[in-house]
């Protein structure tokens, strides 16, 4: 754990995704109330227990890395060869920023998408290539992050993550300029922040992430009193609703854990 | 008694096992529970493009 952290600290901003899956059968209040608790600082993708296509192992911890174009590079006890996977790490982190492929084209169109999140420049360089089975893969890549870009902010505005949403949303409008049909779009997903709804949402936000600042300062204490204050103005919301789920982990007693 | 109707509750009570990958190999797609700290994607193939390491642990 500490190792994982760490290198989503370290190295997020470089492109690296850490996603922590508890296997011990803590159901989502529990793991919640357990990582608040025991890793304040953890801000790795974590979620309960799910099927992940990892080799099987007889004991935990276990992990696996999957590299840029989806391959399993390496699998096992990440306690163990640590200086094997952080070269493996810094390798793929290298294909993200130069971009990855047998031909320059590829290579350049993906430094663009991936490395500097240029939707719109990528976009560009595909349409400029020669029709093929490159351009058709590469341009699939393209429509395939847009649509990933776009559902995303969906995703978090329904978690409750206004905040977040409203981020990714300017991220986005900031990434596909220069493509106009998608500026469109994305400007008014943008606007889409500024409804009487959205607004309410990203005030209840705001409160929030104060809650998790003290959280993430170990006041585990005076969290629960901090949510009741978000719940009394914004129960309705879908940071509301977060709230409440986040006060429900705080209470869920942790047992032996 | 036969063990598999025993057994056989059991392994119905289980979720369906993702593909498991070999190394060298492409990793099947998955489907993610809710992420704390998420950014709103949930699936394995959406972070193409990104390496990601995936770790199993526990909270005993």
């Amino acid at each position: 754990m500490p190792s994982a952290i760490r290198h989503h600290r370290e190295l997020s901003a470089k492109g690296l995704v850490v996603i922590l899956v508890e296997a011990q059968g803590a159901d989502e209040p529990t793991l919640e109330h357990f990582l608040w608790k025991t890793f304040p600082d953890n801000e790795c993708f974590s979620c309960v227990g799910t099927s992940v296509p990892l080799p099987a192992s007889d004991g935990i911890p276990h992990a696996g890395l999957i590299g840029v174009d989806g391959t399993l590079l390496w699998a096992g006890n990440p306690l163990e060869n640590p200086k094997q996977v952080e070269t493996l790490i810094e390798t793929e982190l290298a294909k993200v920023k130069k971009g990855w492929g047998d031909t320059a084209d590829a290579r350049k169109v993906r430094a663009a998408l991936y490395g500097k999140r240029d939707l719109g420049a990528a976009a560009k360089l595909v349409a400029a290539l020669p029709e093929g089975d490159e351009r058709t893969a590469l341009q699939g890549e393209v429509d395939a992050r847009w649509a990933s870009a776009k559902q995303a902010i969906e995703t978090l505005k329904q978690q409750g993550s206004w905040l977040k949403a409203q981020a990714a949303a300017k991220d986005l409008l900031k990434g596909v300029a220069g493509h106009a049909e998608w500026t469109t779009e994305a400007t008014t997903i943008v606007a889409g922040f500024d409804t009487d709804e959205a607004k309410a949402e990203l005030a209840a936000d705001k409160k929030l992430e104060k809650v998790v600042k003290m959280l993430r300062d170990k006041n585990l204490e005076g969290a629960p009193k901090a949510l009741q204050a978000v719940l009394k103005g914004g129960a309705e919301t879908k940071v509301g609703a977060r709230a409440q789920k986040l006060l429900k982990a705080l209470e869920t007693p942790l047992g032996k854990s | 008694m036969n063990l598999r109707f025993h057994l056989l509750p059991l392994l119905l009570a289980l979720p369906v096992a993702a593909q498991a990958a070999a190394v060298g190999n492409k990793a099947a797609d998955c489907t993610f529970p809710a992420f704390l700290n998420g950014d709103g994607r949930q699936s394995l193939k959406e972070f193409f493009g990104q390496p990601v390491m995936i770790e199993q642990w526990g909270t005993h």
